[in-house]
């Protein structure tokens, strides 16, 4: 007794079918080629389970027979510790990128090493002393040197105004930025649940899983994450060793204002609003927040060092100020405000602000001890510039902020802002240069080369046509049989 | 390792935008002729071009000091000049005055013409530049001399300025005294209040030319051959030698800030050229960096284009 008459019709149809839907999922990979994220997937061949078959001669027949191909399973080309490398390296571009492209925004306000920068300011502002020194008697100077102290206050209140600006800016931004992370935690946690629905019954959600890999890329965009796979199939994400993604179950982060930092978003787990912040690493959100609040090199350095340098350069001129006398023979009066030592407050005192007398009170002169007790009793005459050139003086004084004159400050905060940049920008370069490498790497294990599926589909259809031609030979084997019971 | 389609075309569309960037960058730098448009182009040339900024307004503030005190110094001189002319003429006079052959009608019709000259000095001890009087010390706004009349006559003059020293910068911590003082003696008591050297009356000296002439007329009037002689002449003669001291002094200022200027206008060319080597872009290597860049570039498009020519699809019947 032999094999069943179909059998080997039946072998031959299990390798049509087989052909086929490997021929359909090179197909997949063709039209997928150019899909961001899609891993290849290839069919497994393997032989279906031999048979043995029973004689008389003796229990078993020779064999055992093969009875031919099938597909076992569809299978995904992926590598995870490739997968994570690529999401390590988007983290830190995006980390890299959101700092650069935040430092040269803050370049951009200071416009250093422009022509009108707060540097050439502070130098005009000086030097209008110096001509006071030497005119101390001209309306025309004096009416200067005001002008170029309202100058002064008024370019360092917009450069403080703007960099308050630029950091409300990325607080919008980091909110936003939470926002788009719900969003994908909660896809992320839909395709686990579309996932673990199939994943039991033995099928590959291929498809998905590239879907839900593309996700959690982005995601890596945005914030550092860790990501653990289930033995369901489904991932569990983490953000700062907190879980926000178990299955398909999303705890979200929320934002909440911080009284103590200018009401600034604190990033919190939605079930623990009121303990510490999600610790965030890398990702766009850390340069962002980095910009936001770091005193090392965030807006919150330049800020201070800007309110440092307008503190010293009221107190300093109005204390060299005050030992001198206006026209008026007054002594004691401040230049600037007094109460205004912030860069965004600075201004000049309401005395010279006055628009009839102001001009006039400006402490050109000094003021002398003549009757012997040691206190100033006598203003110099309307020649008299002496004070004038001591507050000149203050412009190179070394002892001015620290160990520093002002122009030194100002200079060496403004070289440091251009070191954080172009720091900066090769960071984000070498990153780029590792995104490419790891890019082409992904790309030798996930990507589909048309070449390759081409040569694959060639011999899926001589395999498919073979076939075909046996089943009609095996056909007019059986055929040959019927005629012969007619 | 396997290369796939979209990682052929990765790699040179990576390496297309690179060389199209440097290209970008450097016809910026062509275009403006600056290298260094932010401190992130060059943080340490920055800081570098900021302190040579301030060094050179500096120096373009102190060139302009020593214009605004050369005026001042060279009036004073020019007026001292005339004051030592007139003060000759009447040395002149008292030398002839002082003969005792002289007839007295004469003598005293003399008195007349140094009345005149007194006059005159009083005119030019009240000598102002832009309306501030140059020899009152720091109270420019009044006239420092005034004279008290008698009968038409002058029977003294008063000094109403101060001591006061007008210092200016002309470099870093370096100043000079613009002006002289019309008097050191301001209570008019005869006793010298400073240190500092006077014109007209300087009372550590024992010199008033106002007092000497006074007194001439005086001794010219009454005929005192003998005060003229014993004491005026010898008072023009102190007087002359002060005058000639103070002049050369001014004089010898005016020079120092003529050399200081010369100074300052070398010290601006210096900072102007360390200030454009640090900001200025070197148009040659430009250029050239540019012709370079065009070609890698051009090139790399021409192989891109080849590469992409087709896959297998393409030949199966």
């Amino acid at each position: 007794m032999g094999t069943s008459p179909f059998f080997g019709i039946e072998v031959g149809l299990r390798a049509l079918q087989s052909y086929k839907l490997a021929m359909e999922v090179i197909a997949h990979n063709v039209a997928n080629a150019n899909t961001p994220g899609y891993s290849r997937q290839r069919v497994n061949l393997t032989a279906t389970e031999p048979y043995t078959h029973p004689s008389f001669v003796r229990p078993l027949s020779v064999g055992q027979i093969g009875t031919g191909v099938r597909v076992v399973s569809i299978e995904r080309l992926w590598d995870m510790s490739v997968a994570r490398q690529v999401r390590t390296n988007i983290q830190l571009l995006e980390e890299y990128r959101a700092r650069e492209n935040m430092f040269k925004r803050i370049e951009v306000v200071f416009n250093e090493p422009g022509s009108v920068g707060l540097g050439s300011l502070m130098n005009d502002f000086f030097n209008s002393f110096q001509e006071l020194s030497a005119s101390p008697e001209s309306s025309i100077v004096r009416a200067q040197v005001v002008q170029k102290g309202k100058s002064l206050c008024d370019y360092f209140n917009k450069l403080a105004q703007e960099l308050l600006d630029l950091r409300r800016d990325v607080d919008n931004n980091v909110r936003i930025i939470v926002n788009d992370i719900n969003t994908k935690l909660h896809q992320i946690a839909d395709t686990n649940k579309m996932i673990v629905g199939i994943v039991p019954t033995g099928d590959n959600p291929n498809d998905l899983f590239d879907r839900r890999d593309l996700l959690l890329e982005e995601l890596s965009e945005l914030s550092d994450i860790e990501v653990v796979l289930q033995d369901d199939g489904t991932a569990n994400v983490y953000i700062g060793g907190m879980i926000v993604v178990q299955r398909d179950i999303v705890t979200k982060l929320e934002v909440v204002d911080n009284p103590n930092n200018n009401y600034y978003a604190s990033i919190k787990a939605e079930n623990n609003l009121g303990g510490s912040d999600v610790v965030i690493d890398s990702g766009e959100l850390k340069g962002l927040l980095d910009i936001r609040d770091s005193e090392e090199i965030g807006i919150p350095h330049y800020q201070s060092a800007l309110d440092n340098l307008a503190k010293a350069i009221v107190e300093k001129v109005n204390n060299q100020h005050r030992l001198g006398a206006g026209l008026d023979g007054v002594w004691g009066r401040d230049f600037f405000d007094p109460l205004g030592i912030t860069a965004l407050s600075m201004d000049l005192s309401s005395a010279i602000l006055d628009p009839v007398e102001g001009l006039r009170r400006v402490a050109a002169a000094g003021v002398y001890d003549t009757d012997g007790d040691t206190v100033p009793d006598t203003a110099g005459g309307s020649g008299d510039g002496s004070n004038a050139l001591a507050i000149a003086q203050l412009h190179n004084d070394r002892t001015a902020i620290g160990s520093q004159t002002f122009s030194e400050y100002y200079d060496s905060f403004i070289s440091y802002l251009g070191m954080c940049s172009r720091t900066e920008t090769h960071n984000v370069e070498n990153e780029e240069f590792l995104f490419n490498q790891l890019a082409n790497f992904k790309d030798a294990v996930f990507g589909v080369s048309l070449d390759e599926e081409a040569a694959k589909l060639i011999e899926y259809q001589n395999s498919f046509n073979a076939s075909a031609q046996l089943i009609t030979i095996m056909n007019d084997m059986y055929q040959t049989l019927i005629d012969m019971l007619k | 390792m396997r290369i796939t389609e979209q990682g052929i075309l990765r790699t040179s569309l990576v390496h297309i935008q690179r060389h199209f960037e440097k290209l970008a960058h450097n016809q910026e730098m062509l275009a403006s002729g600056i290298r260094v448009k932010n401190p992130s182009d060059d943080p340490i040339a920055t800081q570098r071009i900021l302190r040579w900024r301030k060094v050179k307004e500096s120096i373009v503030q102190y060139q302009r000091n020593i214009s605004t005190v050369e005026i001042w110094m060279n009036t004073t001189e020019s007026i001292i000049a005339s004051v030592q002319d007139i003060v000759q003429r009447v040395y002149e006079l008292a030398l002839t005055a002082g003969n005792e052959l002289l007839p007295q009608e004469i003598r005293a019709g003399l008195s007349e013409e140094v009345e005149a000259l007194l006059k005159e000095i009083v005119t030019l001890s009240n000598s102002a530049v832009d309306n501030n009087y140059i020899f009152a010390g720091h109270i420019t706004n009044t006239k420092p001399f005034t004279a008290n009349y008698t009968g038409g006559l002058i029977t003294s003059v008063d000094y109403n300025g101060d001591g006061g020293q007008r210092v200016v910068e002309i470099g870093e911590g370096n100043t000079i005294t613009v002006n002289v003082l019309g008097s050191n003696d301001i209570d008019n008591d005869g006793v010298a209040d400073f240190d500092y050297p006077a014109i007209f009356r300087d009372a550590n000296l024992g010199v008033d030319i106002f007092d000497t002439l006074i007194n001439l007329r005086n001794d010219l009037t009454s005929g005192n051959v003998n005060n003229i002689n014993s004491l005026r002449i010898p008072e023009l003669e102190d007087i002359l030698d002060n005058l000639a001291v103070r002049r050369s002094v001014v004089g010898l200022n005016l020079d120092a800030i003529t050399l200081a200027k010369d100074i300052l206008s070398k010290e601006e060319i210096d900072v102007s050229e360390d200030i454009d080597s640090n900001e200025k872009a070197d148009l040659a290597k430009v250029i050239s960096d540019i012709n370079y860049e065009q070609t890698i570039y051009q090139a790399s498009l021409v192989s891109t284009s080849k590469l992409m020519q087709g896959t297998l699809f393409d030949f199966i019947k």
